[in-house]
């Protein structure tokens, strides 16, 4: 079976737009996570909206 | 008599609950809450499953976007997406939809489903290439795709400026595997060197486009999300193809980042059709912008190969932490991991928690993780 129609599994909602369990799990996930930063203290290191620049890994 | 520091303090400004603290000490917040979309927020997204490949040799188009009721259904699919608490969506324009000729485009749907976006507060990281291409341009053998494509993304990121996260070509490996090496999709060829022209087209697209969209938001966030691939082998030695396998799952974002390619690979890239002159173009430099590796793991990207030559999945013997960690420590770009589900509904709870644990374990081990998908957010009709 080719991973294409594997990867097609569970959505968070059926066709008829009705909530799957896993809906209530993403939901539990959020609410006890769901304000962490990307990094550690990340709000010292704010996603910045100064243009790109350094080419350099470092 | 003395008294010890302690119940000075005390008494002076009480049990706790000091002034000053809950600015990130004992009376700061613990991470707790819905997602806020802030620029420090850790990214928790869905996405809505855009795939377009043909199949039956270009006659026949798989739109999932279609066969979900997405078409139809859109205000509410966004809804639904804001209700769970979730600010980011990863959203594959229907290229083939929006994508009518050079320069020529329908942008209808794009814009009614962007303005909702907008309006919702929905931060899209726009999905450019989602397995297929239009039928006017065939497949991904087409050496005008990615020039072409540069044009496209340029029109997207013209017409939609607030936009700032992309992918330009989502899952290379996975397109150019299914398209040309295992006969399924688009152009549907079996050698390996219609592969590699498959794999040369999108990453050259997705740097050419990438270009594009820096140029005209030079802050742009591009997010490639990647198959995260391991082949196990069930014999004592391990054989030639599947090593060299578990080399090429690695092409795509080597080409895409600038990372030489080891040995065995370079021999098998010049056998196949990878010029000097392709090779050095691609080696010139990374894309521009932020760069994030997205790594896509389903149970099945890991599979065992048998004795008897049969395989199977060898689903969670790596898992997306342990693959994950060969694609960081290769590339050393920040991660998201950008999709996973399970096709067996009892067990999409504990395999979305068993995500989530790997995500926390690469947090803890310093690797910079920036976002979780579950992927996606409507069960396909196949």
């Amino acid at each position: 079976m080719c991973r294409f129609w594997a990867s097609l599994g569970t959505g968070l909602y059926d066709l008829d737009r009705k909530p799957r369990p896993v809906a209530d799990t993403y939901r539990m996930l959020l609410e006890e996570f769901g304000q962490i930063t990307i990094v550690p203290h990340g709000e010292m290191f704010e996603t910045t909206s100064m243009p790109a620049t350094l080419k350099i890994d470092v | 008599m003395a008294q010890d520091f302690l119940s000075i303090v005390k008494r002076a400004l009480g049990d706790g609950g000091y002034a000053g603290d809950q600015h990130g000490g004992a009376g700061g917040t613990d991470g707790k809450g819905l997602p806020t979309g802030k620029p420090s927020n850790f990214m928790f997204a869905t996405g809505i499953e855009c795939s377009n490949p043909t199949i039956d040799h270009g006659r026949t188009r798989r739109d999932q976007l279609l066969e979900c009721g997405h078409y139809q259904r859109w205000r509410e699919d966004l809804r639904l997406t804001v209700d769970l608490g979730l600010k980011v969506l990863r959203y594959g324009l229907p290229i083939h939809v929006t994508w009518l000729g050079p320069q020529k485009y329908d942008w209808e749907f794009a814009d009614l489903v962007l303005a909702e976006m907008q309006r919702l507060g929905i931060v899209p990281i726009l999905d450019l290439c989602h397995f297929g291409v239009p039928d006017w341009i065939g497949n991904f053998q087409n050496p005008e795709f990615p020039l072409l494509f540069r044009g496209y993304c340029d029109a997207v990121a013209e017409r939609y400026p607030w936009v700032r996260f992309y992918t330009p070509v989502n899952e290379i490996y996975v397109t150019a595997r299914l398209s040309a090496k295992d006969g399924i999709w688009n152009e549907q060829a079996k050698d390996d060197r219609s592969y590699l022209t498959a794999i040369k087209h999108c990453a050259a697209a997705s740097i050419l486009g990438n270009q594009a969209i820096a140029e005209r938001r030079p802050d742009c966030i591009i997010i490639q999300s990647e198959s995260a691939e391991y082949t196990h082998e069930a014999h004592a030695t391990v054989s030639d193809e599947i090593r060299l396998k578990n080399k090429q799952r690695f092409i795509p974002l080597d080409l895409l980042y600038a990372y030489p390619f080891d040995a065995e690979v370079d021999h098998w890239a010049a056998d196949n059709g990878l010029t000097r002159e392709q090779y050095d173009w691609f080696m010139a430099g990374e894309p521009p912008g932020y760069q994030i590796m997205g790594n896509d793991y389903y149970g099945r990207n890991e599979m065992i190969l048998k004795p008897d030559g049969g395989m199977c999945p060898a689903e969670d013997v790596l898992g997306w932490y342990n693959i994950t960690r060969a694609y960081y420590d290769r590339y050393r770009k920040p991660v998201m991991h950008t999709e996973t589900n399970v096709a067996d509904n009892d067990a999409a709870p504990t395999w979305l928690w068993k995500q989530w644990m790997n995500v926390l374990k690469m947090r803890r081990d310093n690797v910079p993780v920036l976002g979780f998908t579950w992927y996606r957010s409507l069960r396909s009709r196949s």
